[in-house]
């Protein structure tokens, strides 16, 4: 069974009365439960659109989006939050955490809504912490961690909360090469280790080169779907 | 969960120190000004109301039906034993005074004019007239041989008289024939009561009934209770046992009756409050909203990706009341212990208006204000502030609702 099906969707954005832009036209998908997932395409071929449809963000102008053969699309604003906070992790390229909080408190946060206990929240901290190498970056502020420790703190919060599908769109889009392709390896650890779905969206040649299912988009459709 | 929120409102209303210290210091100062001024106003009002009270009625005073409106002398109280001891058996009369009382003329050497005569026992006038120390000039004794009176200061102004001078008084007695006296006069007072310090001649109760012709009758008796708000209790208690015990009737007003335009005051008095702080405090609220508001907006994509990973949006929103609660309780705890310092300078030290107090006196108010302080001043001022920030954050969290924060974070 997928855990995402995508059928026949699609977003049009109206601007005015009469521009509309197509941002993603008559997508039909299917991903399997822990397979590693690259969109990628040209800049406005709607892979930020696709992944906001997929995590509930935005609304779909029309089509569905099934998540573990469960109706997502068309849901109330309430209820997507719940379905969020229980099954769909998120990094962003940037502003991920929260300024005021440490990076301990960040990776917790989600957890703290969850209502997991505070015992298991700090195991999980833990293991994440010595796994990610990011045991001495706990008390720090995010001011105060450079982006590539900042993206792994958000990788980290997104992996503890145990969701079953992480989106991310360009999470290394303000990372050198370097601390890209560390983060990327990062990700298809835990991917491979906690068989965590992943889609994650990039321009750069040299990560769509490590995936093994690279999905590619123009004008709103898939071009290309390429598994090696 | 709630500690997360609390903490992150806590430490989002300090990312912008000056911007949330001008608040607090807004907010304090507003509401320093107002727990002052209501607890100056209040003592201003009761000092007022108590000057007018020690001076004429009590809380309650007694005389023959009918006496209040006619205030003829003809309508005096002649069955006085009852009364006296309907008095004397109540447990909630502290002090209690009798007096006889008079419409008539009063004349100096050179002016004359209407003046109320007061047949008073200045023995007796401790908790009344002589309460508050109202001589200015020469002694409140009245010798109880010689014609002696004690009047009030501005009426001494504009009789032109001193003290040792001596002034004629004109009234029709009891027989409704006119008769005069001369009194010395020996004392000159101020008691903040206008009627008193405008229009009053203070003389013997003695030498009064001989004028008079009163045969040793009374006009009125004023009584003080210990507790006020058995006040009415006690008023209707005497009447009834007056009723019962006496073949007079009588009439037992209290001082909101008599005194219609200061239990008018007093009554208003907090409307005045109300109205005072909504304006205030509609000035705060809207600089309230507008710091706000523009932190708000600057964290927008905060409050995305918050909302993104799954926080649900009344949870955004408590985050905004929390930080609105926090800026209005810190404001809460410096403008009450900014006002308290006042009120309670103002209470044991009082502030003296001498230089304003001309005026002031025709209005029956003192010269030395002192303030009251009540716990309910600060309940007031917690409830204010509780709306203030509830309602100062209403806009802007309605308004970061309908930006749809979840969708910005695209535009980074
Ligand atoms: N809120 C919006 N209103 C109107 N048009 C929008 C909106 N969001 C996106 N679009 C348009 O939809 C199209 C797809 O945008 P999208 O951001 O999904 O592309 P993208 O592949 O993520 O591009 P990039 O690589 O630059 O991030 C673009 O033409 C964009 O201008
Ligand atoms: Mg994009």
């Amino acid at each position: 069974m997928p855990i995402l099906k995508l059928k026949k969707l699609s977003k049009t954005y109206t601007e005015g009365k009469n521009v509309e832009t197509h941002a993603v036209r008559h997508i039909d998908l299917e991903i399997k439960k822990g397979e590693f997932v690259v969109v990628s395409g040209p800049s406005g071929s709607g892979k930020t659109t696709l992944l906001n449809l997929i995590g509930g963000l935005d609304a779909p102008t029309s089509g569905t989006i099934m998540f573990n053969a469960f109706k997502i699309s068309h849901l109330k604003e309430k209820d997507l939050a719940h379905v969020r906070l229980h099954n769909i992790g998120f990094i962003f390229q940037a502003y991920n955490l929260v300024p005021v909080l440490t990076a301990k408190e960040n990776i917790e946060y989600i957890m703290t809504l969850q209502k997991v206990a505070p015992k298991i929240r700090n195991e999980r901290i833990e293991k994440i912490a010595h796994h990610l190498g990011i045991y001495n970056l706990l008390h720090k502020k995010p001011n105060e961690l450079s982006g590539g420790q900042q993206q792994r703190i958000a990788v980290a919060r997104a992996i503890v909360s145990k969701p079953k599908l992480i989106l991310a769109d360009e999470p290394t889009a303000n990372l050198d090469t370097h601390n890209s392709e560390t983060l990327l390896d990062l990700m298809k650890k835990l991917n491979e280790e906690e068989k965590v779905t992943f889609i994650f969206s990039t321009h750069d040649p040299v990560l769509i080169e490590k995936a093994k299912r690279n999905i590619i988009l123009k004008d709103g459709k898939i071009d290309k779907d390429i598994t090696v | 969960m709630f500690k997360i929120i609390l903490k992150t409102a806590y430490l989002n209303l300090w990312r912008r120190k000056s911007r949330t210290f001008i608040l607090i210091v807004m907010i304090s100062f507003g509401l320093a000004a107002m727990i002052f001024t209501q607890g100056l106003y209040e003592g201003m009002m009761s000092q007022m109301i108590d000057d007018a009270l020690r001076t004429s009625s009590g809380d309650f005073m007694i005389s023959k039906e009918g006496h209040y409106k006619s205030q003829l002398l003809s309508d005096y109280i002649y069955d006085t034993e009852p009364v006296i001891s309907a008095l004397k058996k109540n447990n909630n009369v502290a002090h209690f005074v009798t007096r006889v009382k008079n419409e008539g003329m009063v004349s100096s050497a050179k002016y004359s004019q209407g003046a109320e005569i007061l047949g008073v026992n200045l023995e007796q006038e401790q908790y009344f007239i002589n309460y508050k120390k109202p001589l200015r000039q020469g002694r409140l004794e009245l010798n109880e041989n010689k014609k002696e009176a004690i009047i009030g200061q501005d009426l001494a102004d504009k009789l032109k008289v001193k003290i040792g001078r001596k002034i004629v008084l004109t009234g029709q007695a009891l027989d409704k024939e006119l008769v005069a006296g001369a009194f010395r006069v020996v004392g000159i007072i101020r008691t903040n009561n206008p009627e008193i310090d405008e229009m009053s001649v203070i003389i013997r109760q003695k030498h009064m009934q001989e004028l008079f012709k009163m045969n040793g009758h009374i006009s009125e008796v004023s009584v003080l209770v210990k507790d006020k708000k058995q006040a009415k209790q006690t008023e209707s208690t005497i009447k009834a046992y007056l009723t019962k015990n006496s073949s007079q009737k009588f009439e037992v007003l209290g001082w909101e009756e008599l005194y219609a335009l200061l239990a008018m005051m007093k009554s208003m008095f907090v409307y005045f409050v109300y109205i005072s702080y909504f304006i205030v405090f509609l000035a705060v609220a809207v600089g309230f909203f507008n710091i706000l508001l523009i932190s708000i907006l600057e964290r927008v994509k905060e409050y995305g990706i918050l909302l993104a990973v799954g926080t649900s949006f009344s949870i955004v929103k408590k985050m905004i009341y929390l930080e609105a609660l926090i800026v209005g309780m810190f404001g809460f705890v410096f403008g009450s212990f900014f006002g308290a310092l006042l009120l309670i300078y103002s209470k044991f030290w009082g502030i003296d208006l001498s230089n304003f107090a001309t005026g002031l006196n025709k209005m029956g108010m003192a010269s030395i204000m002192y303030a009251e302080i009540h716990f309910g001043y600060f309940v007031l001022a917690f409830v204010v502030v509780l709306l203030t920030s509830y309602l100062s954050a209403i806009i802007p969290v309605w308004k970061l609702k309908k930006l749809k924060p979840v969708q910005a974070i695209r535009f980074v």
